[in-house]
């Protein structure tokens, strides 16, 4: 299956391509993302490392790290 | 396929690994706020604190900071007054133009009285032109570190004018697990006591509180976006690598991989520190550490010569920042509060 995923620091959209039946914390995996540091976010609403995702969905990614402030 | 929230079935928005729950919307909200409660109640933050500046930078820690703040107010009986600070970065991003934007956005939201100091109109200087001019003029400190002093300075002049008792910035958890590994690593004892829920004030220092110590990083985005609040995420153009360069990286990093590993590791880490090794430094040291804020910084200071604020030397680090950039100097002294 094919998600698409907007990773909103580096405002930039990428298609990652996953095993059936993959959770948010095997996206993170595959992008190299530490779940501790990262929030994804579909049709704007957070959701868990142990959501499934489908084929066709497309979310957000967001680091959490400050701003350095 | 969503997940169901382990208290109501709802759908969850987030897993908090280290309590091993999935909780949707309104429960993640309720938990958050009761930690944060609960750390501030243990430490006794907010006891005899009546008036709050509360430093906000337009990012998601101090923002969420605000809204948990205002939130209690009147649980714990204190007013707030917002503090932000126009640093005068750009580099092309408009960095604290936006900052500055996303802060008064959430003052104005929440009707809280505050104050913008712009730093380029007050005392005569930009982050960004110590960037560019600042060694030429003989400022030897990196910018950062400019930029803190600046900060922390501010900060103070402005609580003290403003009457408050405590000036709240908005530390998370793992900004103090960073603090106090790299503290302890080099040995900086002063620095370590500091990483505290509250130090009190005394001596031209308001007291500081940190009330978002014992949340998560994550956490605090996770407030942030629940309550709708617009934040500023971009990182501080001047960061090239990192809060506090490379090594600080690399240990907050470190952290954040035992977190993975062992989910709640620097919770525990930061409140066995506050908790059980903290208490046995500070009976040997300068600085009071019972929390009340009645106590006072007992170590004795002098005044700076030109802004009158305490100082260790004749001329405060802020002031001698200013006296290598501007002319301006004369303007202070008549600003000067004279205590
Ligand atoms: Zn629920
Ligand atoms: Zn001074």
């Amino acid at each position: 299956m094919r998600v698409k995923v907007r990773l909103i620091r580096e405002n930039r959209v990428v298609d990652i391509d996953l095993p059936n039946g993959s959770r948010v914390s095997d996206l993170l995996k595959k992008l190299n993302l530490r779940s501790v540091s990262h929030i994804v976010i579909k049709n704007g609403e957070p959701i868990p490392e142990s959501y499934q995702l489908a084929d066709g969905d497309e979310v957000e990614v967001l680091p959490v790290v400050s701003g350095g402030l | 396929m969503a997940v169901k929230c382990s208290r109501c079935g709802k759908p969850a928005v987030a897993e908090i690994r280290y309590t091993r729950s999935r909780l949707c919307r309104e429960h993640l909200i309720e938990f958050i706020e009761r930690r944060f409660r609960k750390g501030n109640e243990e430490f006794k933050v907010f006891k005899n604190i009546r008036r709050i500046v509360a430093a906000v930078s337009g990012g998601k820690d101090s923002l969420a900071m605000l809204y948990l703040l205002h939130r209690f107010s009147s649980v714990y009986g204190y007013e707030i007054i917002g503090l932000t600070i126009d640093l005068g970065i750009d580099r092309g991003k408009e960095y604290s133009t936006k900052s500055v934007e996303a802060a008064v956005e959430s003052f104005k939201k929440l009707d809280i009285e505050y104050v913008v100091v712009d730093l380029s109109r007050e005392y005569g200087y930009t982050i960004d032109f110590i960037r560019d001019r600042g060694r030429r003029l003989g400022i030897r400190r990196p910018v950062c570190s400019v930029c803190g002093i600046t900060k922390r300075y501010i900060m103070n002049r402005f609580a003290l004018e403003l009457g408050a008792d405590a000036v709240a910035t908005g530390h998370n958890l793992n900004d103090l697990a960073q603090f106090i590994f790299t503290n302890m690593y080099g040995g900086h004892i002063d620095e370590l006591i500091k990483m505290y829920p509250k130090l009190p004030g005394g001596n031209g220092f308001t007291a500081k509180i940190k009330p978002v110590f014992m949340l998560y990083e994550k956490e605090t985005t996770l407030y942030s976006i629940l309550n709708n609040i617009r934040f500023h995420h971009d990182t501080c153009p001047h960061l090239e690598n990192g809060i506090g360069g490379r090594f600080q990286t690399a240990i907050r990093e470190k952290l954040e991989q035992l977190e993975e590993e062992f989910p709640g590791f620097m919770l525990n880490y930061v409140l066995t520190y506050m908790r059980r090794i903290r208490p046995l430094m500070v009976s040997g040291s300068s600085m009071g550490g019972d929390g009340d804020g009645d106590s006072g910084e007992k170590i004795s200071v002098g005044r700076c010569r030109i802004c009158g604020m305490p100082s260790l030397r004749d001329v405060c680090a802020f002031c001698s920042i200013r006296s290598r950039v501007s002319l301006k100097v004369s303007e202070t002294i008549s600003r000067s509060r004279g205590d």
